[in-house]
């Protein structure tokens, strides 16, 4: 598990937070954050990798958390199904521990299963894009690293789908905006 | 998403997918087309069907595949539309980027990062330009002379199409510091409307130039 990730709690009243708190850790090593209010919440937003947050905060904040539907998980305070059928990833508190157990652990399974945050790159990621936007060709990067051209073919394809960036030329002038080089 | 066919009404098609206009143009078809099929407007203006609908295929959709079973197709043809294609380029997209990109510059704080975009977009430009001087003085003349034997296809294009890729990403995702809102919209536009042209143009060069090309190195 990657203890560098945060899971956030929003909205939520001082008994319910330390409750999700209390249900989180059995099942999550990662950080715990919790925010009064959304106001509170939105200066950390991007720092955080999923979102605990109650009804009435969802609800006034759905442009936010819509797309991040999937890290998003509902707290109603009314009853609800546990198989709701809006889509959405609720949990409520009439429920029993085990069900709101339950739904924590998918709710960490799906952050598990999700790729590595975009943008965060290895050591040795950051010495091949160094290296690239020096101009280097694959041949002159492995043997600079004494690595195989194989793998630094790998490297080069790990950090055009970490940056979203296809061009040698585009990973150069990533690497020189980024004080890389 | 559904092909088009010879009973398609071309002005549907176009309703539907404006970015058709530059391509029907090139192909010799102006606006005013009326409401008639596509197999009466190719008709009126003497335009093979077959050829017609493989391109607005391949140019709208990246999953066609054209096969050229009727033997219709014309090489001719086909680079005639290509240097339409690539003259538009030129002509229009190219100095249109230019010009909105220079009054961004112009228009904006100095304490953002568009010089360092400006000079990608730059060296991708170079790079285009020699793919089309390439075409125009290389390709297309040993196309239409008959020297199929010879002839070699650059593979600059798909870098160029990466270039901008990566360009409009740098606007979506990296752009920094104040700047001119409405003029950066418009080189975004401008960037975002090349990039698919060459995208959907490289389609065409590649599933229908290139089997036509092989096809008659065999002969």
């Amino acid at each position: 598990m990657n203890d560098k990730r945060c899971i956030s709690i929003i909205g939520l009243s001082s008994l319910e937070a330390l409750g999700m708190r209390y249900a989180l850790r059995e099942s999550w090593n990662g950080r715990i954050e919790t925010f009064s209010s959304f106001g509170e919440f939105i200066p950390f937003a991007e720092k955080m990798d999923a979102f605990i947050v109650s009804s009435d905060i969802y609800a006034c904040n759905i442009d936010f958390f819509l797309p991040r539907k999937q890290k998003t998980l509902l707290v109603s305070r009314v009853a609800v199904n546990t198989n709701h059928p809006s889509g959405y990833h609720i949990i409520s508190s009439n429920w029993d521990l085990a069900e709101i157990k339950g739904t924590l652990e998918r709710l960490i399974s799906r952050l598990e299963n999700s790729e590595e945050p975009k943008g965060e790159l290895s050591a040795r990621e950051i010495e091949v894009l160094r290296l690239i936007a020096a101009g280097k060709l694959n041949k002159e990067i492995a043997d600079t690293l004494c690595i195989s051209v194989n793998t630094v073919i790998t490297h080069r394809k790990n950090l055009s789908s970490k940056l979203g960036i296809k061009s040698a030329s585009g990973l150069s002038l990533y690497a020189m905006m980024n004080g890389i080089i | 998403m559904a092909l088009y066919n010879r009973d398609s009404k071309l002005s549907e098609a176009i309703m539907a997918h404006p970015s058709l206009i530059p391509v029907v143009n090139r192909l010799g078809i102006r606006l005013g087309v009326g409401d008639g099929s596509i197999g009466m407007v190719c008709a009126g203006c003497n335009i093979g069907t077959d050829f017609f609908l493989s391109v607005i295929n391949t140019f709208l959709d990246e999953d066609y595949f054209p096969s050229d079973a009727t033997g219709t197709f014309s090489l001719a043809k086909t680079v005639d539309y290509l240097q339409k294609t690539n003259n538009y380029y030129l002509r229009v997209q190219l100095p249109n980027i230019d010009r909105h990109f220079g009054s961004l510059i112009e228009r904006s704080g100095s304490d953002n990062n568009l010089h360092l975009l400006r000079k990608f977009y730059q060296d991708m430009r170079g790079q285009l330009t020699e793919c089309l001087s390439y075409d125009e003085d290389i390709l297309f003349p040993a196309l239409t002379g008959g020297s199929v034997d010879s002839v070699e296809f650059n593979s600059g294009y798909s870098e160029v199409e990466e270039k901008l890729h990566d360009l409009l990403f740098f606007f979506v995702e990296h752009l920094k510091g104040e700047y001119d809102l409405n003029l950066c919209t418009a080189v975004v536009s401008a960037v975002f409307s090349l990039a698919k042209d060459v995208c959907q143009n490289n389609r065409i060069r590649s599933r229908i130039l290139l089997p036509l090309v092989e096809k008659l190195k065999r002969i």
